[in-house]
C-alpha cells in the first residue's frame, strides 16, 4: 500500500487553477521528484501535503488516514524550505531540539533523549562541531545541512523538500546530491523532493513526477522519462532535443515507417511511439542530441543526411556541433572531446542515428 | 566653494535646533535667579533646588508611571494586533491600518477634547488613569506602524517552519515571531516611553489633580522661566538622548 496518495487534488486560486485532477501514489521508502518549469504547480503540490495550503477538492491519505484538513503541525511530515529557515534565534543545537521539544502527551520526549537525538542528527550531517552556531554564523552548505538535520529529527513518515539546493553553487550543490541520496537510502525514509533542474531529478530519484501547467505530465524512473518520454512536454524538457514537425509514410504493421522532413526522410523503429501512425499523419519528432552521430563526409556509411558545421561549443567532456541539413534543419550534437574526429566550422559531415533512437508523437 | 556652502548650510540648521538647548543647559549652571548674560558665577545651586522641590518630583513619578503602564499595555495590545494585521486578510485592512494610524495625524487638542467629554460619560474620572488610556491610543499607533514593517521583513517560512516541526500557532508566537522582532519591540517601546513623558495636548485635557512633568513645568513657567527650570529641562533632554540613541541601536540591529 502507498504511504502517501492524492486523490483527484485540484487547486484553484479564485478561477485560475494551480494544480489539476492530481493522481499520485508515493510508495514507502522511495525518493520521488516532483519535477517541472517555474509555475508546473510543483511547489503547490509538496506545500499542500505538508498542510501549508488546502486543496479545493480531492484528498490527501497519509498511511490510510485523511489528513487533507489537518493543519501542519498535526501532520507527521516535515519539510526541508527552499532558503531553509532556520531559526535566527536560535543555535543549531536550539533548531534541531524545536521539533523535538513540541512533542506531547505520550510522545512527550525528555531533557535527555531531546539532548541524544539532537546528538545523534549532529553526527548524522556532520555538524557536531558547530553546535553553538547561530544559523547566520555558517555557511549556505551548513545552513542546509541543518536544515536537513531539524526536519529528519522528527522522525517524519515523508520528508519533504522544496528545491533544497537552489541556493549553493555548483559543486556542492553535486555533492549535497549524492550525500542526499545516501542519506535517504540509510535511513530508508520517504523523499518528496521538488526541483524544476532535470539533472538533479535523473541523478537522485527512484521516480520522477514531471508536472506542466497544473497537470501529471507522466511518472516513472529516470530511464522511462529519459528513454520513452510519454508526451511531446516531457520529451521536450527531459534532456536536450531538437523538435521538427514531419510526416509518417510506408507505415508497417510493426510500427516502423518512415518519416518526411521537407525533401528528405529517414527510419523509424516501432519502439519510438505507442499508438500505431497512420499514412500520411503530422508528427511532432524529437531527436536527441547525444543520439545523433557525426561522420567524416568521405567515410562509406548508409548515414541518411549530409550537412554542413555551422558551429561548435566546447563543453569540456564534450564537443556541441551545430549541424545545418540543407536550410530546414539545424541539428545539435554531442561528441566525446576524446578519441572521437573533430571538425572545424563549414565542414562537410554525414549525419546518422539509429531508428529507435527518437521520440514521435501524433500531431 | 560648493562644499562650504552645504556644511555652512547644515551648521546653520543644526544652530538653529539645538542653540537654544545648548543655552539652557548652560543657564543650568548659573548661580543667578535670572537668566542673564554673561554669566557670572557657576554652581549646581539650581538641580538642588530642583532636587527638594517635592511636586516637581512628585510630577516626574506621575510621568514615569503613566509612560511606564501606557507602553506595557500599547504593546501588549499592539504587538498582537499587529502581527494579526500584517497575517489576516480581510475586507478593509487596510481602511483599518489607517484608522489606526489616525491618533498621530489627528491634533492632540482634538483628541483631548474629545476625550475629555467622552470619558465621563463612559464613568472613567479625570486622573492619571484617564491620561494613561489618552496616551495608549496614540502609542498604539506608534506600536502598528513600528511593528508592521518588522514583521513585513520578517522570513514567512520562519512561522510556518515552526509550524512544520509541530508547533501549535501559539507556541510559534511566543517562541519563534517575538524572538526575531525582539529588538523592533524593545525599539517601539523606547521611542513610547519618550513621547508618553513629553505629550502636553492630550494629557491637559485629561488631568485632574495629578500632574505630569511637562504639565508641571509649564504651570512653573508662569512665574517666569526660572533656572529650576533650566536644570530639569537639562535632565529630560539628556535621557530623552539616551533613550533615542538606544532606540535607534535596537532598530538597526533589526534591519540586518
Amino acid at each position: 500500500m502507498p504511504i502517501l496518495t492524492l486523490s483527484n487534488i485540484e487547486k484553484y486560486y479564485g478561477t485560475s487553477y494551480v494544480v489539476k485532477n492530481l493522481n499520485l501514489a508515493i510508495e514507502q521508502g522511495e525518493f520521488l521528484t516532483i519535477l517541472g518549469p517555474s509555475g508546473c504547480g510543483k511547489t503547490t503540490t509538496l506545500r499542500m501535503i505538508g498542510g501549508f495550503e488546502l486543496p479545493t477538492s480531492g484528498s490527501i491519505t497519509l498511511k490510510g488516514e485523511d489528513i487533507s484538513g489537518l493543519p501542519p503541525y498535526k501532520r507527521h511530515v516535515n519539510t526541508v524550505f527552499q532558503n531553509y529557515a532556520l531559526f535566527p534565534n536560535m543555535n543549531v543545537e536550539e533548531n534541531i531540539a524545536f521539533g523535538l521539544k513540541q512533542k506531547k502527551g505520550s510522545e512527550k520526549m525528555s531533557q535527555n533523549r531531546i539532548q541524544s537525538r539532537v546528538e545523534d542528527m549532529l553526527a548524522m550531517v556532520q555538524m557536531s562541531d558547530f553546535r553553538k552556531r547561530k544559523p547566520q554564523e555558517l555557511s549556505g552548505g551548513q545552513q542546509q545541512r541543518i536544515a536537513i538535520a531539524r526536519a529528519v529529527a522528527n522522525d517524519p513518515d515523508i520528508l519533504l523538500l522544496d528545491e533544497p539546493l537552489g541556493a549553493l553553487d555548483l559543486k556542492l550543490r553535486k555533492q549535497m546530491q549524492i550525500e542526499l541520496k545516501s542519506l535517504q537510502k540509510r535511513l530508508g525514509k520517504t523523499f518528496v523532493y521538488v526541483t524544476h533542474d532535470q539533472e538533479e531529478a535523473l541523478t537522485m530519484s527512484d521516480r520522477i513526477a514531471v508536472m506542466n501547467a497544473g497537470n501529471l505530465e507522466q511518472i516513472g524512473t529516470s530511464n522511462e522519462m529519459y528513454y520513452h518520454p510519454a508526451t511531446p512536454f516531457v520529451a521536450e524538457f527531459i534532456g536536450e532535443s531538437i523538435k521538427f514537425e514531419a510526416r509518417a509514410k510506408k507505415t508497417q504493421n510493426d510500427g516502423s515507417a518512415l518519416i518526411d522532413v521537407g525533401t528528405m526522410s529517414f527510419p523509424i523503429s516501432g519502439k519510438t511511439h505507442k499508438n500505431p501512425l497512420r499514412e500520411g499523419q503530422k508528427v511532432v519528432v524529437f531527436l536527441r542530441s547525444e543520439a545523433i552521430m557525426l561522420h567524416p563526409a568521405n567515410t562509406n556509411t548508409d548515414a541518411a543526411f549530409k550537412g554542413v558545421i555551422g558551429d561548435i561549443i566546447f563543453v569540456g567532456s564534450t564537443r556541441k556541433y551545430r549541424v545545418h541539413i540543407g536550410n530546414e534543419i539545424t541539428l545539435t550534437a554531442l561528441e566525446t572531446t576524446l578519441g572521437a574526429p573533430q571538425y572545424a566550422v563549414g565542414d562537410e559531415v554525414q549525419i546518422s542515428w539509429s531508428a529507435d533512437d527518437c521520440s514521435v508523437f501524433e500531431l | 566653494m560648493r562644499r562650504i556652502f552645504t556644511t555652512g548650510s547644515a551648521a546653520l540648521v543644526l544652530a538653529f535646533i539645538y542653540l537654544p538647548l545648548l543655552t539652557i543647559i548652560w543657564y543650568s549652571f548659573s548661580a543667578e535667579s535670572v537668566n542673564s548674560f554673561p554669566i557670572k558665577a557657576y554652581s549646581l545651586e539650581w538641580y538642588k533646588v530642583m532636587a527638594n522641590d517635592e511636586s516637581l518630583l512628585r510630577a516626574v513619578g506621575n510621568s514615569l508611571r503613566v509612560a511606564f503602564f501606557s507602553t506595557v499595555i500599547a504593546l501588549f495590545i499592539g504587538v498582537p494586533a499587529t502581527f494579526a494585521l500584517h497575517k489576516f486578510d480581510f475586507i478593509g485592512k487596510k481602511l483599518l491600518e489607517r484608522i489606526v494610524l489616525m491618533p498621530i495625524t489627528l491634533p492632540g487638542i482634538v483628541t483631548g477634547v474629545a476625550m475629555l467629554s467622552f470619558f465621563p460619560k463612559i464613568g472613567v474620572e479625570l486622573s492619571l488613569v484617564a491620561v494613561g488610556i489618552g496616551h495608549i491610543t496614540f502609542l498604539l499607533a506608534i506600536v502598528v506602524t513600528q511593528l508592521l514593517s518588522r514583521f513585513k521583513r520578517l522570513d514567512p517560512n520562519l512561522e510556518q517552519a515552526a509550524y512544520d516541526l509541530g508547533a501549535t500557532p501559539l507556541t510559534t508566537f511566543f517562541t519563534v515571531i517575538i524572538p526575531n522582532i525582539r529588538t523592533a519591540i524593545i525599539g517601539a517601546a523606547l521611542l513610547c516611553l519618550v513621547l508618553s513623558m513629553d505629550e502636553i495636548p492630550v494629557t491637559f485635557f485629561l488631568i485632574a489633580r495629578d500632574n505630569t512633568l511637562p504639565i508641571e513645568i509649564y504651570g512653573m513657567m508662569r512665574r517666569g522661566i526660572t533656572p529650576e527650570v533650566n536644570a530639569i529641562s537639562t535632565l529630560i533632554f539628556l535621557a530623552t538622548i539616551v533613550i533615542l540613541i538606544l532606540s535607534l541601536r535596537f532598530s538597526r540591529k533589526t534591519n540586518d
